[in-house]
């Protein structure tokens, strides 16, 4: 399904290099691949599941440029994994042709955007699905199918989206680690109230008042985390993942204080269904401060603290792991020639639900490898509760990536 | 007659004041004068693009390598604007920063992660911190502004490894509290106001670096620039040399080149 749109966005991209000089001004190739393990201590809960899996990933990008005013990038992703069918997977992280002015931006195809400030979790990006079963601790994206306007005025940035083509989140298969149980039903997925092709809007203002950036953005179109039926297929139990159409709107405010960073993201939403199948409306925050003692470790080394306070008005009723949660972090920035960065964190819950600990770490080997070391530890989720589901499941990535 | 005597008088008198005021010219008022001569010499760049490759030396000898571009735009009543982005080590290759200089106040800097497509908003406190891992401070390769110190003339030498020429040696003293220096000394020739050698004296006042200009070339009959710089750490005996290609100015950039949607697309 996926092929077709890609093919229909194609040929809209192509009349429109048509008219232009085809041959670009510049071209660059560059490409990376990742070689990774992931060790899970914990016995598993379901047969088929191990303790480890392996894999290799590719992503070679092509960007190429016209002086007259545009862009053209494309950056395919494929991923190999040893254990789980539903890891190993293919996406256009992005496909995108963009053509700008002095004060505007017009980009169509795939693209990949950001529009949080904070750290532990990003409640204002809509424009991207989350890649979960490529990183469960939600930093990569699928890329999104877009057609984009951007104007920059004195009075801030507006940003007009439409996304033609909504991407389901990816989950773990039947052999996946960090999957719920029983496994998820592929290709029973509801749509409610349209189809994977109806249309989505998203629009955004942003602008900077000397030390504060602000932004405030809309959308209407599918949630872009499920709900969960139960429902037995050939006299088995599956999850069907259902998508709602839900109206967003939020913002993010930081405040830059000399080194102390102070941070607010909010959305209020209504459409989507909770964990009781209640659709309401509900709000959303992520309330944060970060402060960096700069040239405190050997030489040149910074270290950052941050806390941020995680809040979902539906408490229990959300899907998300972080609804009352207080999330505490030190950066470490070493600031050598390798570049050693290392972010130490924990998820602390409020009403008792547990804690998560994580840990993200990478160093470079040479001009054209690095390393890191990342995972996480889930501890004495309660039963029933979304941190339950991964009790077994504390995690240890090691990966490798080489740059061409 | 008389309104001739008076205005003859009043003359030798305003001539004895400024003479004398010339003469009373404190160390401070000479610094002072000196430093802002030397970035009226600066003035009119309108903008640069400049390619720059950096090489850091470890007390070992062992060598890594960073290559940037950079590009800059003269602002009018402030602090110039800038974009540097990497190209090398090739897992950094895209990253951009973005810096609004102010004349009083801190900068503006916005950093760019193309892994995530992230602008981020970043603190510029940072001053006296590592540019990419290397000798240099950010504060080294800002944007110099006259307001951002106070300055005291010391002497009249000759220039460090270039007898011919003479160079004043002044002080300047950052008035930023989170500059990691209590002075820089530096020699500046006469002529030209070409900066020759560059003293860092930490909090503690210790000699903490040097910095040592050369190749300088002059651009559009008016413009200096130093093509290779040498940073030595006293303490670390680490060194930062960076070699700047051909540099071209007035290549009409404008205003709109330095927003955060042109950050995302620099390459």
């Amino acid at each position: 399904m996926y092929v077709v749109v890609l093919s229909f966005l194609l040929t809209l991209i192509l009349p429109l290099l048509s008219h232009a000089n085809l041959e670009p001004d510049f071209t660059e190739y560059k490409a990376e691949i990742l070689i990774g393990a992931w060790l899970f201590p914990e016995s598993p809960l379901y047969d088929g599941q191990e303790h480890h899996n392996y894999s290799i990933a590719f992503e070679p990008e092509i960007y190429s440029e016209w002086i007259e005013g545009s862009n053209l990038v494309l950056r395919p992703f494929i991923r190999l994994d040893s254990q789980d069918s539903n890891r190993s997977h293919f996406d256009i992280r992005e496909g995108i042709y963009s053509w700008y002015g002095e004060d505007w931006e017009s980009s169509i195809g795939i693209g990949q955007v950001f529009w949080g400030v904070t750290e532990s979790k990003n409640l204002v990006d809509i424009i991207n699905q989350f890649d979960v079963v490529d990183d469960p601790l939600f930093k990569t994206k699928l890329g999104q199918p877009l057609i984009n306007l951007t104007l920059i005025r004195d009075s801030g940035y507006y940003e007009f989206f439409i996304l033609p083509y909504f991407r389901e989140r990816t989950s773990p298969g039947k052999k996946g680690r960090l999957r719920l149980d029983p496994e998820f039903s592929k290709g029973s997925t509801k749509f409610e109230g349209g189809s994977q092709w109806t249309p989505e809007i998203a629009l955004r203002w942003s602008n900077s008042f000397g030390n504060y950036d602000v932004s405030a953005h809309s959308f209407l179109g599918y949630g872009r985390a499920p709900s969960i039926d139960i429902l037995l297929v050939d006299g088995k139990l599956k999850y069907e993942p259902n998508y709602q159409r839900i109206r967003q709107i939020g913002g993010t405010i930081q405040n830059t204080f000399g080194a102390t960073l102070y941070k607010l993201e909010w959305v209020a939403k209504d459409g989507q269904k909770d964990a009781n199948f209640r659709r309401g409306g509900y709000l959303a925050t992520v309330l944060g401060v970060e402060h960096t003692l700069y040239k405190t470790i050997g030489d040149n080394g910074d270290i950052g603290f941050l806390m941020e306070y995680n809040f979902d008005s539906r408490r229990s009723r959300s899907a998300d792991i972080m609804q009352d949660d207080v999330f505490i972090a030190v950066r470490l920035a070493l600031n050598d020639t390798e570049d050693t960065e290392m972010l130490l964190g924990s998820i602390l819950d409020l009403d008792g639900d547990g804690q998560i600990y994580q840990v993200d770490f990478g160093r470079r080997i040479n001009d054209s490898l690095t390393y890191g070391i990342r995972g996480a530890i889930y501890q004495n989720g309660r039963p029933g509760s979304n941190l339950y589901i991964l009790r077994q499941d504390s995690w240890l990535e090691i990966n490798f990536k080489q740059y061409f | 007659m008389k309104i001739f005597m008076k205005l003859v008088v009043s003359i030798v008198i305003i001539s004895i004041w400024n003479i004398s005021s010339v003469l009373a010219e404190t160390s401070e008022e000479k610094g002072l004068r000196l430093a802002v001569e030397a970035d009226l010499t600066g003035e009119g760049f309108k903008d640069t693009v400049s390619q720059s490759k950096m090489t850091l030396r470890n007390a070992q000898g062992e060598e890594s390598i960073r290559t940037f571009s950079s590009k800059a735009l003269e602002v009018e009543n402030d602090g110039d604007k800038s974009i540097f982005i990497f190209h090398h080590p090739k897992d950094v290759k895209g990253t951009a920063i973005l810096t609004f200089t102010h004349k009083s106040g801190p900068d503006d800097q916005w950093l760019y992660l193309p892994a995530l497509k992230r602008v981020k908003r970043i603190s510029s406190d940072n001053k006296s911190g590592a540019f990419v891992g290397s000798e240099f401070a950010y504060e080294d390769l800002s944007s110099q502004e006259v307001e951002k110190y106070t300055y005291k003339w010391i002497e009249d030498v000759p220039c460090p490894g270039d007898e011919q020429e003479m160079c004043y040696v002044s002080e300047s003293y950052p008035e930023d509290k989170s500059s990691g220096y209590t002075r820089r000394v530096s020699w500046v020739d006469i002529s030209e106001h070409r900066a020759r050698k560059i003293d860092y004296y930490d909090r503690k006042d210790k000699l903490l670096k040097t910095l040592v200009l050369s190749d300088y070339k002059q651009y559009l009959g008016k413009f200096w620039n130093a093509h290779t710089l040498k940073m030595v750490n006293h303490n670390t005996s680490k060194e930062t040399d960076i070699a700047i290609s051909e540099t071209e100015y007035q290549t009409g950039l404008k205003d709109s080149d330095f927003n955060r949607q042109t950050l995302k697309r620099a390459r």
